[in-house]
């Protein structure tokens, strides 16, 4: 019989063993009986001679060579036991293991999400990214004329896709700039998110409908004529309560119908890991945005989409950007081409390289806390092994070997490991499943938006084997030091020492994630008391446009009409005109003639300093002629003017600007303002007048609130023009959403940093409370001998207090570590900021203070007859 | 891990039985009983040292083992040597031979020439 066959009859084998050694027994006592004995002296001895019989079946057992097995059931069934014997313990340790190991499950599902899981699309092992780089090395988008070329004239690629997003608002027309600018959609509008693909999207990276069609080649050839569009299975559930005759009918994008032609299927969501809401194909673009021309189409300074491509079989990436290298300097056409092209593997989401900055310190910190929580799980098991001391012993003496007691012990702590990995699981899919949309609910975004971090975050088999993994080591890292102690026959002296390296490990641990939440609270102050040099409060940005086909003409004298009314409206302080509104991202560049300088520049109407709130240093402001006329003048800020005049006054200077062209006479200088981004200065600032450009009206109105700026501008609007629509942002919403990165950042920082104190001093608590508790006797036996209260209280202060100091030391040291690599994400805080190491560390050392009192305490009240009489 | 309860060298114990073993079908207590009495009562293994280590014989593939009636009608298991236990025998007693020879030698050896 094998092993295995042995070890599936067990029943069986004990029986036949029993019948074997009762045999053995009977014999003996027949042969013992015919020589004269009577059969009860006859049992007698042959009892002393065999054995005890239960011993020699554990013997043969053993020699059977499936002990190991057998015993591990056994071993799991008897940790059970035990648990369910003690469920105040174990309610603790699993709590406190679902905690460390839910976190660390729920930080690798987002990494499973966009680092680990493969492309849902047919072979995505071959499929690749392609960026642009221009001459100066800077990446770019390409055009669409470019990516024809590219798609047709390559020999290295199966198949070259493109794509770009696309927010549209459902129904009602956004119209004027709003329209075009992804980030800065206005409050109440219904907005889709979406993407504009080239024609063999679908068919190079290999999807399937759910319902009807994908799009196919036929639907992208002649611009603004395929209004076809393909939805995305969510956002058919989500918008359409998945109805299934909508296939064929027609939806409104920023008003105009389209015809859905097909749903695609649920696992098929692109090369972005947010689902996109829908497909439309690439020639649409043009006429969602008024274009139907679509100049976009043939224009190949407009940079407007991405590229994925297939590679053929047995091409490297290295062989295909060689290649693509070879055919864009053969193309090279208009400004700025592209000049070098990389290719990199885009099997996942994203690349694990470009998340290492993110990967690494969050790993670090998830990680630190299950440490914490391994070390309090730890010290609950030493606390309890003093409990169990009489078993433990009574175990070794009746013949239970030393290796077979830590075996078990371990089981043990591993079953408590797998019930906490368990419970870490489900806590992490719950606050996947809830929290996350609760905590993008609070990011200041419009609502629509926030469809588009629809990440697919459903648990896959990588998160369960990376929980049970991180369950297993963590029962391992728990168990194994207090099992191997308690299993030494002398249980409290060898372990004092170990609980010593628990109390600085757990002071180390909290101070260097404490550490880090202090840098990330202080970078966020700094950034929130950043001054942007101009006034936001009270500060909106209207985009007036016409719904319905576009009529540029129209449009213009439309706008200007508006603009004209606002002059007048009560309650408006200032307005004027701007092609970027402010705190909407980086300005656009541009080198300046004869220096190397690059500078921002934007382009406003006449009172736009005033309106917005930056001073005016020197010079004038545009009169309404300038800018109407778009004469050659500009205004720069001091920041440009240093810069490009150095020691000289440039009022009166002339300036010629690449992307512009024209030489302008400098006639005003005002003071710098963050108006791209809050905390990246572009103090090289220059303003030229706007022009006859389509604009953002931008307004000052002290008494207002959104909703009334809203409303009194609609109105407005409307007496203009029936068809004039004005969404409208505040501006304070853009210097919230600055700052949302920032307190999102110290808030996640701030959250992992409070939990880690509350284990790190509830662990603390737990140690030397037990510790005190271990020395009742000694405390006793010099109370007796005349140590006061006080002495006594000193003593266990200062012992606990030298650890603790320890602590703060090797933690001060790994956070400063731990500060390195967060240096990135921290704006106008060095790493070694004292103030966040000084406060941290006192923080620190109070709370460790408060864990050592209550301990104390007790150790000073100690009745030395009571602790006496207590051995 | 089971400790040896009789006096016999490490090992031994395996030889004997095996030896026994060879001479044909033959049971626990037989064993036994046949150890002791060829030895003249010097070798008395006790069941705690027996069974174990017929059955480690037995995991070893060295002996195999099967049910049958006794002379007197009983049901008991009867050990058998197997081919590789054949082996192993002559093996383990041709080597034992030449350490108790040796030891022999050693202890026979004249006091002081040992130099």
């Amino acid at each position: 019989m094998n092993w295995w066959g042995r070890l599936l009859r067990r029943k069986e084998q004990d029986a036949l063993l029993h019948k074997e050694l009762h045999f053995h027994i009977e014999q003996r006592v027949a042969d013992l009986t015919r020589s004269g004995l009577d059969e009860k002296e006859a049992r007698r001895k042959v009892r002393l001679e065999f054995g005890g019989m239960d011993q020699v079946k554990e013997d043969c057992r053993d020699a059977r060579g499936t002990r190991s097995i057998e015993d591990f059931g056994k071993d799991i069934r008897y940790a059970l036991r035990l648990l369910a014997r003690n469920p105040a313990f174990t309610a603790i340790a699993i709590a406190t293991l679902a905690l460390g190991i839910g976190i660390n499950t729920s930080a690798f599902t987002f990494f499973n999400a966009f680092v680990l899981r493969p492309l849902p699309v047919r072979d995505p092992e071959a499929v690749v990214k392609l960026t642009a780089l221009d001459r100066n090395g800077r990446m770019q988008g390409f055009s669409i004329a470019e990516y024809h070329d590219f798609r047709d004239r390559n020999d290295v690629f199966s198949g070259v896709i493109a794509y770009g997003p696309l927010p549209v608002s459902l129904g009602d027309a956004v119209t004027g700039r709003a329209a075009t600018d992804y980030s800065l959609i206005p409050a109440g509008y219904q907005f889709a998110f979406g993407l504009t693909a080239s024609g063999n999207y679908f068919t190079v990276l290999g999807g399937q409908p759910e319902l009807g069609r994908l799009l196919m080649p036929e639907d992208d050839v002649t611009p603004g004529a395929h209004a076809v569009v393909v939805l995305s299975e969510g956002f058919w559930r989500r918008q359409f309560g998945a109805d299934p005759t909508l296939v064929g009918r027609t939806i409104r994008f920023n008003g105009r119908p389209y015809e859905v032609v097909g749903i695609a299927a649920k696992e098929f969501v692109g090369t972005q890991p947010n689902v996109p809401d829908f497909w439309v194909p690439l020639a649409m673009r043009g006429q969602l945005h008024g274009d139907p021309t679509d100049k976009l189409h043939s224009d190949r300074a407009q940079r407007s989409v991405g590229l994925y491509a297939r590679l053929k079989p047995q091409v490297s990436p290295a062989q295909a950007a060689a290649a693509m290298n070879v055919l864009a300097s053969s193309i090279a056409e208009g400004e700025n081409p592209t000049k070098a092209i990389s290719v990199t593997v885009a099997s996942t989401f994203v690349n694990l390289k470009e998340f290492m900055p993110l990967v690494v310190p969050m790993s670090i910190a998830v990680g630190l806390i299950l440490v914490i929580a391994c070390t309090n799980v730890a010290n609950l098991l030493l606390a309890r092994a003093v409990g169990r001391q009489r078993e433990i012993e009574i175990r070794l003496a009746v013949g239970s070997s030393y290796r077979r007691l830590v075996r078990q012990l371990i089981t043990e702590s591993m079953v408590l490991g797998v019930l906490g990995g368990a419970a870490g699981l489900a806590a992490s899919h719950w606050a996947i499943a809830f929290g996350y949309p609760t905590v993008l609910s609070r990011v200041p975004l419009p609502s629509g938006y926030k469809d588009a971090f629809t990440v697919n975050l459903n648990p896959d088999w990588r998160i369960f084997a990376f929980g049970l993994a991180v369950s297993i080591a963590a029962g391992i890292l728990f168990g194994l030091a207090p099992a191997i102690n308690s299993a030494k026959a002398s249980v409290t002296t060898a372990r004092s020492r170990f609980r010593d390296y628990l109390v600085v490990a757990q002071v180390a641990i909290c101070l260097m994630l404490l550490a880090a939440s202090g840098l990330l609270l202080r970078s966020m102050w700094f950034v929130e008391g950043m001054d942007p040099g101009f006034q936001t409060s009270h500060l909106y940005a209207a985009s007036p446009g016409l719904t319905g086909e576009s009529n540029p003409a129209l449009e213009r004298s439309v706008a200007e009409q508006f603009a004209a009314r606002l002059v007048e409206l009560p309650g408006i302080q200032s307005v004027s005109a701007c092609d970027k509104q402010p705190l909407s991202g980086m300005s656009p560049q541009t080198g300046v003639e004869g220096r190397s300088l690059r500078v921002a520049y934007n382009s406003v109407g006449s009172r736009y300093f005033r309106t917005v709130g930056i001073p005016m240093i020197r010079g004038r402001d545009f009169t309404d002629r300038e800018t109407k006329a778009n004469s050659p003048v500009a205004i720069v800020s001091e920041g440009a003017a240093s810069g490009i005049w150095p020691g000289e006054e440039a009022l009166g200077k002339t300036i010629r600007l690449t992307d512009d062209g024209v030489l302008r006479q400098v006639i005003g200088v005002v003071s710098n303002a963050r108006v791209g981004i809050l905390w990246r200065p572009e103090d090289a600032y220059v303003y030229l007048p706007i022009g006859a450009k389509s604009a953002y009206t931008i307004l000052r109105a002290p008494a207002w609130s959104q909703s009334v700026a809203e409303s009194t501008l609609r109105g407005e609007a409307v007496r203009v023009h029936p068809a004039l629509k004005t969404p409208v942002r505040a501006i304070e919403d853009s210097l919230e959403f600055a700052y949302a990165p920032f307190r999102f950042l110290a808030a996640a920082a701030g959250f992992i940093a409070a939990l880690t104190l509350v284990l790190a001093s509830v662990g603390l608590y737990g140690v030397l409370s037990f510790t005190v508790s271990q020395r009742t006797h000694e405390i006793g036996i010099r109370m007796a001998l005349g140590a006061r209260g006080g002495d006594v209280m000193r003593t266990v202060f200062r012992s606990s207090l030298r650890l603790v100091a320890v602590g703060v030391a090797i933690g001060l040291g790994g956070g400063l570590a731990f500060a390195k690599l967060l240096a990135v994400a921290l704006i106008g805080i060095k790493p070694f900021d004292l103030v966040a190491f000084a406060s941290t560390s006192g923080l620190m050392a109070l709370v460790a203070t408060l864990a050592t009192g209550v301990p104390a305490r007790r150790a000073a009240r100690v009745d030395p007859m009571v602790a006496l009489r207590h051995e | 891990m089971a400790s040896p309860k009789s006096d016999l060298p490490q090992g031994t114990l395996d030889l004997l039985i095996l030896k026994t073993v060879a001479l044909g079908p033959v049971h626990g207590y037989a064993i036994a009983q046949r150890l002791q009495q060829i030895s003249r009562d010097v070798v008395q293994v006790p069941g705690g040292s027996l069974y174990p280590a017929l059955h480690r014989l037995e995991n070893r593939k060295l002996v195999t083992a099967e049910w049958r009636q006794t002379e007197t009608g009983r049901e008991a298991k009867f050990y058998r040597l197997t081919r590789s236990g054949r082996a192993h025998l002559q093996a383990a007693s041709a080597s034992w031979q030449r350490l108790s020879e040796a030891v022999g030698l050693i202890l026979g050896m004249a006091e002081g020439g040992a130099r």
